[in-house]
C-alpha cells in the first residue's frame, strides 16, 4: 500500500478553492456547455492531487449518468453509466442514496462493491470515495468521487478536496440548470410574442432607433422588420402623414415625462394600404445606461376603427343642433336600413333598378333616374321614379330622349366614365353637356324640376355598372356632401344588387338555353331514328307479305343508309360544339383547291338538290388555291349551301367564288325567306336558329361552327340580309396562316 | 282506293312514310307545311279519307292547320293523327289521335284501318 504523502495546508486549500472558483466562473460566464465545465472541474482535482482519479456522475432519470471522468478508462465509464442510485450499488450509487459521503478504502473487499469487484481489478481501481452533490434545495443531482489505483484511506485534506468540489459541481450544475429554463422560457416568450395578433416593438428613447420588432409586422404591413431598425428616420416614414406629427410629439411627451399610455394612429403598408393601429406603450430607464425606452404592443384596429368612424359620424349628425339636419340624418339611417332589405332579395336587373329608384324617391330625392352602361347596350334610361305621379309621362319621356349623344344630366356622364361622384347644390346653365343641352331635353327637365342634384356611380368590383341622379325640385332642399355620403353608400348597395342582379339572370338565361337545347337534340335525334325505324318496319312488312318487291327494298334500304348519315352528321355536330366550348377545335392545314371543295359538296348533295328541285349554280372561273383543312372547308360549304336549301324557299342558289392576293372569297346567295337584323346579329351564336325552334328543325348549331371554323382559319364570316328577298353568306379566307385574323365584318 | 294526306316538312320522314303506307295500298298525297295541306283540302280538290300531321313546320305549323281543320266541320270531320317528335306536344283535339314519333308502323296502319273503314 503506498501513501501520497503530502498533506496540505488549510491556507493552501482555501487558495485551491479560489483558484478554481475563478476557473468555474470564467468557464460559465464563458456560456460553456455543462460537460466542459464538469471536466474542466474535474481535470483541475486531478492535477491537484496526483494519483487521484475524479469523476463527476449526474442524477438523470432517477440514475447516474456519466457527467465528466475524463482520466477513467473509457471501458470502466461505459460500464458505470446509467448507474443505479441504492444501498450496495458501489460508492456513488450508495453515495447518492444515503446523501452523505461513502469512502470505500478497499474496492475488492468492501460489500457495497460486491457486484463490480471484477471490473474494477479489470481497469486497477483500488479504492473510490464519493461525495453526493446537493442542490440549493437539498435535492442529490450527482455525485462526486475520487479513485485511487490502490486500497487507501482518504487524508484529511482530500475528504476536504472532496467536499470542496462537490460544491462547485452543484454550483456548476444549478446554474446549468436555471440557463436551460431561462432559454426554454426565452423561447416561449417569444413564439407568444410572435403568435401575438400584433407587432411588439422596442426602441430607444431620444432616438427612436428600433431594436427587437417582431416579424408580425410583415403579416400586417408587409414591412419586414429591418425597415424599422434600419434607422430611425426610415420609421417615422411608416408613420401615415396625417398622423405623423400627433403620434411623435405624444412618444416625445412620454419619454419627458417617463409615463407610459395608448395611441391609435395609422401605418402604412408596403402595397401603399393603411392599417390602423393602436398603441399599447410604457416608458422605462434602461438599466444600465438610464436613458429611457420605449417598448410597446401594436394591435391591428382597422376593421374596429372603420367601424367607429362610420358610427362616429352618424352619432355627429343626430347630434346636431338643426332639427332638420337631426331629420335628415335619422331619414339617411332608414333609407339604408330599407335598401339593405329591399335590395337583399333577388329581382332581374330592370326590377332593381325600378327598386332602386323607388328607394331614392321615398327620402332623398324628389325623383330619380338611373342609368345603366354595359358593353353590349351601351348607356340606357333603365328607371326613373318621381314623388309626384303625375310626373310619369314626363319621365318615360326623359327615358326615351337619354341618352344624349356625348352626355347626359347633371354630371352622370362623368360618373359613367370615371366613377367619380358629382355634388350639384344648385344647378348650373350648363348642367347639360354641351351636346347636349337639346331644347326637347331641356323642356323636359324643366317640367320635372330641378333645383339641386346628384350623380354617383353603381359600382361592382372594378367596374361602372351604372349611375344614380338625385334631383331635388325644392329651393330649400339643397344637397350637402353628407347628402352625397348616403347617396354614395345607396349607390354602393344598388351596383352590388345589380351585379347580383345580372348573374341571376345569365345564369337562369344559360338553363333555359340548356334546356332548349336539350329538347331540340331530343327532337332532332329522334326524327331519323322515326325515319329508320319506319323504314325498317316496312321492309319487315313487305317481306313478310309475297311476292317481294325487289327495287323497293333497294330504295327502302338506300333512304335507311341516308339517315343513319344523317344522324352520324348530327352527332358529329354535337361533338364539334364539345370540342369548340373546350378551345380544341384543330385545324389541319394541307394545299388544296376551293373551287373543287365546292364542287364536291355539291355532288354529294346532287340528290338531295334534285329531290327538292333546287337549282345551284356556280360561278368559279379557276382553281383556287390555298392551304385550308379540306374537311373543315368541306363542312363550311355544306352547312351554308343546307341553310340557303333550308331557308332558301326552294329559289335558286347561287354560289361564287373569287380570288384576291392574300384570299379567296366565297359568296353563297339565296332568295329566300331572309331575317331581320336582330336575327342577324345573334346568327352565328351556339344554339341560335333565325327562326323559332317550333317551325324549322335543326340543331341550330351549324352557323356557329361554320363561324368557328372559318374563324381557326383565321378568316371571317358575314351575312347581308333583307327579309322576304334572301341572304347573302360570305366567308374570306386568306390563302395562308396569317399571324393577325381578319376581323368580322357585317353588312346589310 | 283511299286517299291520305301527309303533312310533314321533313323530306326523309315524309318519304320514309309514304313507301310505308304505300306498299300497304293507299295512295298518298304530300303536303310540307299547313298552308300547302289547306290548299290541297280546297273546296274542290279530293279530301283525303285521313290526313297524317307533323307539329314543327315552317310557315303553318300543326297547331295552325289543327285550327283551321276544326273551323270547318267538314275537314274537322276527316280522321287525323299528329306524329311528333316533340318530348311534351302538348293538348291535342279530342278527335285527333297522337301517334308520337320514332311511331309503330303497325299503329299506323291500325289507325288508317279504323279512318277508312
Amino acid at each position: 500500500v503506498t501513501v501520497e504523502a503530502e498533506v496540505r495546508s488549510e491556507h493552501e486549500l482555501r487558495a485551491l478553492g479560489y483558484e478554481n472558483q475563478g476557473q468555474l466562473l470564467r468557464d460559465m460566464s464563458a456560456g460553456y456547455p455543462l460537460p466542459r465545465i464538469l471536466e474542466n472541474l474535474v481535470r483541475s482535482v486531478e492535477g491537484r492531487a496526483p494519483g487521484l482519479l475524479a469523476s463527476v456522475l449526474l442524477v438523470e432519470g432517477g440514475r447516474l449518468q456519466l457527467g465528466a471522468a475524463p482520466s477513467l478508462p473509457e471501458g470502466y465509464n461505459i460500464a458505470a453509466d446509467n448507474h443505479p442510485i441504492g444501498e450496495g450499488f458501489g460508492s456513488c450509487g450508495t453515495a447518492a442514496h444515503r446523501r452523505q459521503l461513502v469512502v470505500v478504502e478497499d474496492i475488492q473487499s468492501d460489500p457495497l462493491w460486491k457486484n463490480y469487484r471484477e471490473i474494477a481489478r479489470r481497469y486497477q481501481l483500488g479504492a473510490c470515495w464519493s461525495m453526493p452533490i446537493l442542490d440549493a434545495a437539498d435535492a442529490v443531482v450527482g455525485t462526486f468521487a475520487l479513485y485511487h489505483e490502490h486500497p487507501r484511506r482518504p487524508r484529511s485534506d482530500e475528504l476536504a478536496l472532496i467536499r470542496y468540489f462537490s460544491e462547485l459541481a452543484a454550483f456548476a450544475i444549478e446554474h446549468h440548470r436555471m440557463r436551460c429554463e431561462l432559454r426554454e422560457r426565452d423561447q416561449e416568450l417569444r413564439d407568444l410574442v410572435e403568435d401575438l395578433d400584433g407587432i411588439v416593438w422596442e426602441s430607444a428613447g431620444e432616438t427612436r432607433r428600433f431594436s427587437p420588432v417582431s416579424h408580425r409586422s410583415e403579416r400586417l404591413l408587409g414591412q419586414t422588420p429591418d425597415r424599422w431598425t434600419a434607422n430611425g428616420g426610415q420609421w417615422q416614414a411608416l408613420l401615415h402623414p396625417e398622423d405623423r406629427e400627433a403620434t411623435m410629439r405624444r412618444y416625445r411627451q412620454a419619454l419627458r415625462e417617463m409615463k407610459g399610455g395608448e395611441l391609435s394612429y395609422r401605418l402604412l403598408g408596403a402595397d401603399g394600404g393603411q392599417t390602423w393601429v393602436r398603441d399599447i406603450f410604457h416608458v422605462k430607464a434602461d438599466p444600465t445606461t438610464g436613458a429611457p425606452r420605449l417598448r410597446g404592443v401594436m394591435l391591428d384596429i382597422s376593421r374596429q376603427r372603420e367601424a367607429e368612424l362610420e358610427r362616429e359620424e352618424l352619432l355627429r349628425q343626430r347630434l346636431d343642433p338643426d332639427p332638420v339636419e337631426r331629420r335628415r340624418a335619422e331619414d339617411s339611417l332608414r333609407l339604408l336600413a330599407d335598401a339593405g332589405a329591399e335590395l337583399g332579395t333577388l329581382l332581374g336587373p330592370e326590377a332593381t333598378a325600378r327598386s332602386v329608384a323607388a328607394l331614392a324617391t321615398r327620402e332623398l330625392a324628389d325623383w330619380c333616374l338611373l342609368l345603366t352602361h354595359s358593353e353590349r347596350d351601351g348607356i340606357r334610361a333603365a328607371a326613373f321614379a318621381h314623388r309626384d305621379p303625375s310626373k310619369a309621362a314626363l319621365g318615360a319621356e326623359l327615358q326615351r330622349l337619354l341618352p344624349q349623344p356625348g352626355g347626359t344630366p347633371f354630371g352622370a356622364s362623368k360618373v359613367l366614365a370615371g366613377g367619380e361622384s358629382q355634388l350639384l347644390p344648385t344647378i348650373p346653365a350648363d348642367a347639360f353637356d354641351p351636346g347636349a343641352a337639346r331644347p326637347d331635353l331641356m323642356r323636359v327637365v324643366r317640367g320635372l324640376g330641378a333645383e339641386s342634384a346628384m350623380a354617383v356611380p353603381l359600382p361592382a368590383s372594378a367596374q361602372v355598372l351604372g349611375a344614380i341622379v338625385f334631383v331635388s325640385t325644392a329651393p330649400q332642399r339643397r344637397y350637402t356632401p353628407r347628402d352625397l355620403l348616403v347617396a354614395e353608400e345607396l349607390g354602393r348597395r344598388a351596383g352590388l344588387a345589380l351585379a347580383n342582379a345580372h348573374l341571376y339572370q345569365e345564369a337562369q338565361a344559360a338553363v333555359r338555353q340548356r334546356e332548349e337545347f336539350l329538347s331540340v337534340t331530343a327532337h332532332e335525334l329522334r326524327t331519323p331514328l322515326a325515319t329508320l325505324q319506319l323504314t325498317t318496319q316496312s321492309i319487315l312488312l313487305v317481306l313478310d307479305t309475297p311476292p317481294v318487291n325487289l327495287e323497293f327494298l333497294r330504295t327502302r334500304a338506300l333512304a335507311g343508309e341516308r339517315q343513319t348519315l344523317r344522324l352520324s352528321r348530327l352527332i358529329n355536330d354535337l361533338l364539334d360544339i364539345s370540342a369548340i366550348k373546350a378551345g380544341q377545335m384543330r385545324i389541319q392545314r394541307e394545299k388544296m383547291d376551293l373551287v373543287a371543295a365546292v364542287q364536291a359538296v355539291l355532288t354529294r348533295m346532287h340528290h338531295e338538290l334534285v329531290r327538292k328541285g333546287i337549282d345551284v349554280t356556280v360561278h368559279a372561273p379557276l382553281p383556287i388555291m390555298g392551304r385550308w383543312d379540306p374537311d373543315r372547308i368541306e363542312q363550311v360549304v355544306t352547312n351554308l349551301l343546307s341553310n340557303a336549301i333550308k331557308y332558301g324557299d326552294g329559289k335558286p342558289v347561287r354560289i361564287s367564288l373569287q380570288e384576291q392576293e392574300r384570299h379567296a372569297t366565297l359568296v353563297i346567295e339565296d332568295q329566300g325567306i331572309g331575317m331581320t337584323p336582330e336575327v342577324r346579329a345573334r346568327l352565328f351564336n351556339a344554339f341560335e336558329r333565325g327562326i323559332s325552334s317550333d317551325h324549322y328543325g335543326g340543331l341550330g348549331l351549324g352557323l356557329y361552327i361554320t363561324a368557328q371554323i372559318v374563324r381557326a382559319h383565321g378568316g371571317a364570316i358575314s351575312v347581308g340580309s333583307t327579309p322576304g328577298q334572301g341572304s347573302t353568306f360570305t366567308v374570306e379566307l386568306p390563302k395562308k396562316p396569317e399571324p393577325e385574323p381578319v376581323r368580322a365584318r357585317e353588312e346589310t | 282506293m283511299s286517299t291520305i294526306l301527309i303533312v310533314d316538312d321533313d323530306e326523309d320522314f315524309h318519304e320514309a312514310l309514304e313507301a310505308a303506307i304505300a306498299s300497304q295500298g293507299y295512295a298518298v298525297q304530300h303536303a310540307s307545311n299547313g298552308r300547302e295541306a289547306l290548299a290541297r283540302l280546297g273546296p274542290a280538290g279530293h279530301r283525303p279519307d285521313a290526313i297524317l300531321i307533323d307539329l314543327m313546320m315552317p310557315q303553318m305549323d300543326g297547331w295552325q292547320l289543327l285550327e283551321a281543320l276544326s273551323r270547318d266541320p267538314a275537314l274537322a270531320a276527316i280522321p287525323s293523327a299528329v306524329l311528333s317528335a316533340a318530348p311534351r306536344p302538348g293538348i291535342l283535339p279530342e278527335r285527333v289521335v297522337l301517334l308520337p314519333k320514332p311511331c309503330d308502323l303497325r299503329e299506323l296502319l291500325q289507325f288508317l284501318r279504323g279512318a277508312c273503314g
